[in-house]
C-alpha cells in the first residue's frame, strides 16, 4: 500500500511537471532589423469576444517584459464597444508619440475543461510613421503534458518568446547576464 | 486571481453588436461584399455569401458577393471595387479567430467593416459570434439588420 502511494505520487509529480513546461515555437520574418532600445513603442491586440481578457493580459504582462527591455512602452486597450474608428491603436501610438507599434493577434485560443489552456498567435511590430510592418512571427504556446491550468505561464511564455525573437533577429539588445 | 479573472472568458453566449455612421442611409444603394477565408476553419465561412446576400437583399440593398479563398493568388480587394462601387459600399467580412474547446475547433466570431465608396469612410461596423447549438450566421445576420434598422443605416 506504501508503495503504491509512492508510486502514485511520483506519477503525480511528474505530470505536475509535465504541465508546467510550456512549449513555445516561433517563426519570424523580417527585412531589416531596426534597434528598439530607447525607442518608444506601444502594445496592443486583437482576440475574439470572448477572450478579450486574455488579450488584456497579454497587453499587461508585455508591457511589463518589455520595460525590462530598456524601451519605453505604453499599452493600449481596445475600447470594449465597437467604433467607427479605423485604427485607434495606431491614433493612440501617434499621441503618444510612439515610434513603434507591437500588435498580438490571438489567431487561435484552445480551452480544455472550460479553462483557457492554450493559444497562436500572430505577431506584427508596425513602423508608426511608415504605417508598414517591419517584423512578423507566429508563436504557438501550448504546455507539455496533461495539466493545463497553467495560464499566467502561457501568457507569459508567449510575451518571452517574442521578446527571445527579436532579441535573437536583432531588435532587441542582448542582455549581459 | 489570474485564473479566475481568464475563466471569465470561457462562457459562451451569442452576441451581436454593430455601430453606425449618423445620418449615413445603404438602403437602395449596392453593396458589394469581400469574404477573407482564413487557413483554420474555413468550413465556418461556407454558409456565409449565401447567407449575406439573402439578408441584405431583402432590406432593398441589392449585394454581389466577392469570395477569397484561402491562399488565392489574386484576392479582390477593397481597393479594386472602390474603383467600381459609385454611390454604393464595400464590406470586408470574416472570422476575428479560432477557438478550440476540449480539442474540437468551433465556430468562432465574425466581423465586418462597411466603407462608402466616395470617401472610403467607415459607415458600419458589426461583430457577431454564434453560441454552440442553436444560432446559424443567418440568424444572427439578421439581428444585424434589426439592429441597422434601430441604428437608422437601413430602412
Amino acid at each position: 500500500m506504501r508503495r503504491a502511494l509512492i508510486v502514485l505520487t511520483f506519477v503525480a509529480f511528474v505530470f505536475s511537471l509535465m504541465g508546467c513546461a510550456i512549449s513555445t515555437q516561433v517563426m519570424s520574418n523580417y527585412d531589416a532589423p531596426v534597434l528598439l532600445n530607447g525607442k518608444r513603442i506601444v502594445l496592443t491586440g486583437a482576440a475574439n469576444k470572448q477572450a478579450t481578457n486574455v488579450r488584456d493580459v497579454v497587453i499587461k504582462v508585455g508591457v511589463n517584459r518589455f520595460a525590462l527591455q530598456d524601451v519605453s512602452v505604453a499599452g493600449f486597450y481596445p475600447p470594449k464597444s465597437l467604433t467607427l474608428s479605423e485604427h485607434p491603436e495606431v491614433d493612440f501610438a501617434k499621441e503618444n508619440k510612439a515610434d513603434y507599434l507591437l500588435f498580438f493577434n490571438l489567431t487561435h485560443l484552445y480551452y480544455t475543461g472550460g479553462s483557457f489552456s492554450s493559444m497562436d498567435a500572430l505577431c506584427v511590430l508596425f513602423d508608426v510613421k511608415t504605417g508598414k510592418p517591419v517584423w512578423k512571427a507566429d508563436i504557438e504556446c501550448h504546455p507539455q503534458g496533461l495539466s493545463s491550468g497553467a495560464h499566467s505561464k502561457i501568457i507569459k511564455a508567449l510575451v518571452d518568446g517574442v521578446i527571445t525573437q527579436l532579441t535573437t533577429d536583432g531588435f532587441l539588445q542582448k542582455k549581459n547576464p | 486571481m489570474l485564473g479566475v479573472f481568464l475563466c471569465v472568458g470561457c462562457a459562451v453566449a451569442p452576441y451581436v453588436e454593430s455601430v453606425t455612421l449618423p445620418g449615413y442611409k445603404l438602403t437602395g444603394k449596392h453593396l458589394f461584399v469581400i469574404i477573407n477565408e482564413t487557413g483554420e476553419l474555413p468550413e465556418a465561412l461556407k454558409d456565409c455569401p449565401n447567407s449575406i446576400k439573402d439578408v441584405f437583399d431583402s432590406v432593398g440593398v441589392p449585394t454581389q458577393v466577392y469570395y477569397n479563398e484561402y491562399l488565392v493568388l489574386q484576392p479582390v480587394t477593397p481597393d479594386s471595387l472602390f474603383l467600381q462601387c459609385g454611390d454604393g459600399a464595400v464590406m470586408v467580412f470574416g472570422t476575428t479567430g479560432v477557438t478550440t474547446y476540449d480539442d474540437v475547433k468551433k465556430p468562432t466570431s465574425y466581423a465586418a467593416t462597411i466603407y462608402r465608396c466616395e470617401d472610403r469612410k467607415v459607415v458600419w461596423r458589426f461583430e457577431f459570434s454564434k453560441d454552440m447549438i442553436y444560432n446559424t450566421e443567418k440568424v444572427l445576420l439578421q439581428q444585424v439588420i434589426e439592429q441597422g434598422k434601430s441604428q437608422g443605416i437601413l430602412e
